[in-house]
């Protein structure tokens, strides 16, 4: 049998850096809009193990890293969902879970979820019991079941 | 500036590691899974000195901007990666970060900062063995990655004056959770040694029988560190060297004069140091605060009392932020007086009294962090340092004797891009 040795480059890899500083000057005025963002529903395959998660859970999962057995996912940074989801879950903006998530990382003390755009999300879901993400509540697919949710502040 | 050459290497390897990352393919083990992060800062520092030092962002840098060059884009510039091997065995992973930034003579070129093998025994403890971050402060494993904070680098306060950022040795880490509270305890033991270049030549640092403990407990937006360490150390070169010699020569006949060499000792000497940190994010709040307090028992490391606040506010993807640092010696040095005896000894006190400078200062900063696309950041910042006493020549180096003391503020403008993968 050929061995092989998985390797993943996290985020977008090393080729994103040179397209990352091409394109950073269009995607300046890029920002998310988390307040547009309605109720977000954290969710697994429906034939999935967990049935229930409390916030502090889901806290653990994806922001320390504490997944278990899970496979948590990141949308895009670009998504105002992902946006939403942490400054409801951990009250941290973009740049402040840029800063947790290095030091989760370079302290080799854990690392982020995986992040996949909203139709591999989708994919995944549907394939992978173990694979857990957030949605926002209209738009979530069929065969899911919903173990959290988040509402944006009254 | 950063070496063509050491920065073209770098970059050609990372290219190839990348690409042979895209020829193992995607399969499954049974080798283990691969992982490789990284980080980059592409920094250019001014600093208005007047030609009359540089400035340095780490106590082990020998050159930057002020006097050997207009702009400096070497000092906070970096380049990193991380590979983390999840061995088959599951208990078992392999870490490395190798880092090419530039180093106390002037070149930029890659080190591997960390290198260890990591053992978890159990999922709340494991054991890291080789080459990890020397335990120093509340950012010592981050100090290099700049995308982890708001300011364009570590505190100066808090992390210039340590020339050291990795311990070879082993250390314990446990978690503990409890509810909503997180406590990581962090025990190591160790040895290191680096080489702090000058223009008068190189001093050599040896930190033996290092033993450190840490904690660190969190709870939602708040953070909270304690840690310090105790180390054998000893700092020796030609000049220290020499002057010790000649005080220690004049001592035989001026015995008043032992206690004066014994500052310059080239043996071993203890040195201990304790930080506190308090660190809160909630958005659209950052706030830090972090001090230390070192002890040392030769003039070669210096007494301080240091400390750092920062305070940012984030506006969608903008954070202008304010910091504060001031370095201080907590025993304030005294010259000697002039002894009335032979020449020698006369020669050696004047020596002496030349020799203690100081890093008093304070530190002001204001700044900007712009949070991009693509993993990258886009930072501004202004400091101003003001020397706070006539001995001081903060954190400047290449220093005219006209620089110790001098009133006017220092200041540095620094602008930096982030990236981190």
């Amino acid at each position: 049998m050929c061995s092989r040795l998985r390797l993943t480059i996290s985020s977008n890899g090393l080729c994103a850096l040179v397209s990352a500083l091409l394109m950073a000057a269009p995607g300046l005025a890029h920002g998310a809009e988390p307040d547009e963002v309605g109720i977000i529903a954290v969710v697994m395959r429906s034939d999935g193990a967990v049935r229930k998660l409390v916030r502090e859970e889901v806290y653990a999962i994806f922001v320390l890293d504490k997944r278990g057995n899970l496979q948590p996912l990141d949308l895009p940074e670009t998504d105002p969902v992902r946006a939403a989801f942490y400054m409801r879950l951990a009250g941290k903006s973009l740049g402040m879970m840029r800063a947790l998530r290095s030091t989760l990382v370079f302290t080799g003390a854990g690392r982020p979820p995986k992040q996949l755009e909203l139709a591999a999300v989708h994919e995944r879901l549907a394939n992978d019991p173990t694979a857990i993400a957030y949605l926002p509540m209209p738009d979530l697919p069929l065969g899911v079941r919903v173990v959290a949710t988040l509402a944006p502040a009254p | 500036m950063p070496s063509p050459r050491g920065t073209a290497s770098v970059a050609a390897s990372c290219l190839l590691l990348a690409l042979a990352g895209t020829a193992v393919g995607a399969d499954e083990q049974p080798w283990g899974h691969l992982h490789v992060n990284g980080f980059a800062t592409l920094a250019a520092t001014y600093a208005d000195t007047d030609g009359q030092a540089d400035f340095r962002s780490a106590q082990f840098q020998s050159a930057g901007s002020g006097r050997s060059r207009h702009w400096d884009f070497a000092n906070d510039s970096n380049l990193a990666l991380q590979l983390t091997w999840d061995t088959p065995y599951e208990p078992l992973r392999v870490v490395t970060q190798a880092i090419a930034a530039n180093d106390t003579h002037d070149d930029f070129k890659p080190r591997i900062d960390w290198l260890y093998l990591g053992w978890q025994p159990a999922p709340d403890l494991s054991i890291r063995f080789g080459r990890f971050p020397f335990p120093s402060g509340m950012y010592s494993e981050t100090r290099w990655v700049n995308s982890s904070r708001l300011e364009v680098r570590a505190p100066q306060s808090i992390y210039a004056p340590l020339p050291v950022s990795s311990l070879d040795g082993a250390d314990l880490n446990h978690y503990l959770q409890s509810g909503p509270w997180l406590l990581r305890s962090r025990l190591s033991y160790g040895q290191t040694s680096t080489v702090i270049a000058s223009r008068f030549g190189d001093t050599e640092v040896d930190l033996r029988s290092v033993i450190s403990a840490a904690f660190d407990l969190n709870r939602d937006n708040w953070r909270l560190y304690l840690g310090g360490f105790i180390s054998d150390t000893r700092v020796t070169s030609p000049q220290s060297k020499g002057l010790h010699d000649a005080l220690h020569e004049q001592a035989q006949s001026n015995p008043s004069l032992n206690a004066l060499a014994d500052d310059y000792t080239p043996d071993y000497s203890r040195v201990w140091q304790i930080d506190a940190g308090i660190e809160y994010l909630n958005a659209p709040w950052t706030v830090r605060v972090e001090g230390l307090y070192r002890n040392s028992q030769t003039k070669l490391v210096l007494d301080l009392a240091n400390w750092n606040a920062t305070l940012g506010y984030t506006e969608g993807r903008l954070t202008p932020f304010v910091a504060i640092g001031q370095m201080r010696l907590h025993e304030p040095w005294r010259q000697q007086a002039l002894p009335s005896g032979p020449p020698g000894a006369i020669a050696a006190v004047a020596a002496y009294n030349a020799s203690l400078v100081t890093s008093n200062e304070t530190i002001l900063s204001v700044g900007l962090r712009w949070d991009l696309d693509h993993g990258l950041a886009l930072k501004a910042q202004l400091d101003r340092h003001q020397l706070d006493d006539e001995q001081s020549r903060g954190v400047f180096t290449n220093n005219t004797p006209e620089f110790v003391g001098r009133q006017a503020a220092i200041h540095v403008f620094t602008l930096a891009l982030d990236y981190q993968f």
